[in-house]
């Protein structure tokens, strides 16, 4: 992934936690907040390739960067993870729920234990951290939640329909949490991205894939935005991705 | 530099609201302008007022239900240009009638700027940007698009139809590489909305130029990836429960 080096203080003085940090997506989000400035936490299962990424973007952007290993399906480690969080900073200000995963299974195919597993790194995992970051955000006020979907909470592909149905989860939970944080004036929002050139993505020879950072230049857009002003939902795919029309 | 140096932008109802300030936030990543209206009214003051910036920015005046006048406004913008790199399709109107006492002309009326319009501009840029291999439209639709208002079936009409005709011209622009999107803006300070500045107040309101700021993040993605949707709403605004 190219470098994004520092690039301004638009978020100097605010807290961001990004889940699924240390690679692809996750990673280049974490990296645009840091070059704006943003204190940021970075989370994934793997200890050692999540501390190297932290040490990285600290690096390359002069930012606070910490690497909090999580399994964000147990709720005691998402509640730990938080409370660290306001331990070390004092304040949350944005969360974006990245993390996800998928399997290539056949619905008559698909084992039960493998369906549980995709729901809860993609549907599961953004309530246990939404709902703390709300609790949160809820005394502070305000805040920003960026729950990252996919087109496959538009429209389905073959072999993913764990995926597709937690995707479809993502999309109704968004809005359930926009709903219940809007008293506070807690923007939720969720940015769909089509095919994402990740390192592995097989549909990208095909369909063509967005580069990481075109992705994570348009969810920094979204959380420049005033703290009154929300993109609620957001679709960006390549063009030549087969998506608008039937298939 | 800016991130729109050297892109050439036509921005349809550009001498008020949202597309004043679209205008203005394009204007400030360096992009070329052709503004335009229905009228003289206002719009050349506006051009001037975005030139100071040291912008190239032209004020063509043309009515977009306007076949011939639309294609006017494209010749004369590659006469001076050269080429279109971005459509705004902003031009908008609205009526407040209760669909029981709505007018047939009043009807018409709306359906013909907002989606009639957007058309015979997108056809126009379509052509072009297809020869280019590449370009960009953003429709300026509405959450209306998706859920109505009370006695806005006109307005709500034209602003379903406009989705419609984003993707379409997503899908039929896609082989030549021109990226099609719609933007949903929620309640935001315009001239349509006078006289519901208290409703406007209770529920939230953004600035056009927190439109324009999408509009940019939008207009500087590379050449061949596309936000097809974003939908923007002020926080606070009822929208996104029952109603």
């Amino acid at each position: 992934m190219a470098q994004v080096q520092k690039t301004g203080d638009r978020l100097a003085g605010k807290v961001a936690l990004v889940t699924g940090g240390s690679t692809g997506i996750g990673r280049g989000i974490a990296t645009r907040f840091a070059g704006e400035g943003a204190s940021v936490v970075i989370c994934a299962r793997g200890k050692e390739r999540l501390e190297k990424a932290a040490e990285e973007i600290a690096k390359a952007t002069g930012s606070r960067v910490e690497a909090m290993p999580c399994d964000l399906t147990d709720e005691a480690q998402v509640q730990a993870m938080f409370k660290r969080t306001m331990d070390r900073f004092g304040r949350l200000d944005i969360l974006v729920n990245n993390a996800g995963g998928n399997s290539n299974d056949l619905i008559v195919d698909m084992p039960l234990a493998k369906w549980e597993s995709v729901l809860g790194v993609n549907l599961n995992a953004v309530f246990l951290c939404g709902r703390e970051a709300m609790r949160i955000m809820k005394a502070q006020k305000g805040g920003r939640i960026v729950n990252i979907g996919s087109i496959a909470a538009k429209v389905p592909r073959m072999r993913s329909c764990a995926y597709v149905a937690a995707k479809w989860g993502v999309s109704g939970l968004t809005r359930a949490m926009a709903l219940e944080g809007r008293e506070d004036g807690i923007a939720v929002s969720q940015m769909n991205n089509g095919n994402t050139d990740t390192g592995h993505s097989s549909s990208a020879a095909t369909e063509g894939a967005m580069e990481v950072d075109d992705v994570a230049g348009m969810v920094l857009a979204m959380v420049l935005l005033p703290p009154g002003v929300n993109v609620l939902e957001g679709t960006l795919t390549k063009v030549s991705m087969p998506y608008i029309g039937r298939g | 530099m800016g991130r729109l140096t050297d892109k050439v932008a036509i921005i349809t109802g550009a001498r008020s609201g949202i597309g004043r300030g679209i205008a203005e936030a394009f204007a400030a990543e360096g992009a070329t302008l052709v503004l335009t209206a229905r009228t003289k009214d206002k719009l050349e003051t506006a051009a001037q007022e975005i030139a100071k910036g040291g912008n190239r920015v032209k004020a063509i005046v043309a009515d977009v239900t306007d076949e011939k006048q639309v294609a006017e406004l494209f010749r004369q913008t590659v006469e001076a240009f050269g080429r279109v790199d971005i459509l705004v399709n902003n031009a908008g109107t609205n009526t407040r009638y209760a669909t029981v006492d709505l007018p047939l002309s009043e009807w018409k009326r709306v359906i013909e700027t907002n989606l009639t319009g957007p058309f015979i501009c997108g056809r126009e840029a379509l052509r072009l940007m297809s020869k280019q291999k590449s370009g960009r439209i953003i429709n300026i639709a509405s959450i209306s698009a998706k859920r109505p208002r009370p006695n806005a079936a006109a307005y709500v009409s034209s602003k379903f139809g406009l989705e419609g005709l984003t993707r379409s011209m997503a899908l039929d622009g896609r082989p030549d590489n021109v990226a099609v999107c719609c933007i949903y803006p929620g309640n935001t300070w315009s001239e349509l909305k006078i006289g519901r500045e208290e409703q406007q107040h209770r529920e939230g309101i953004m600035e056009a130029a927190d439109i324009g700021a999408m509009a940019v993040a939008i207009a500087a993605l590379p050449d061949g990836v596309n936000m097809l949707e974003c939908e923007m709403l002020p926080v606070k605004q009822p929208f996104i429960g029952r109603g």
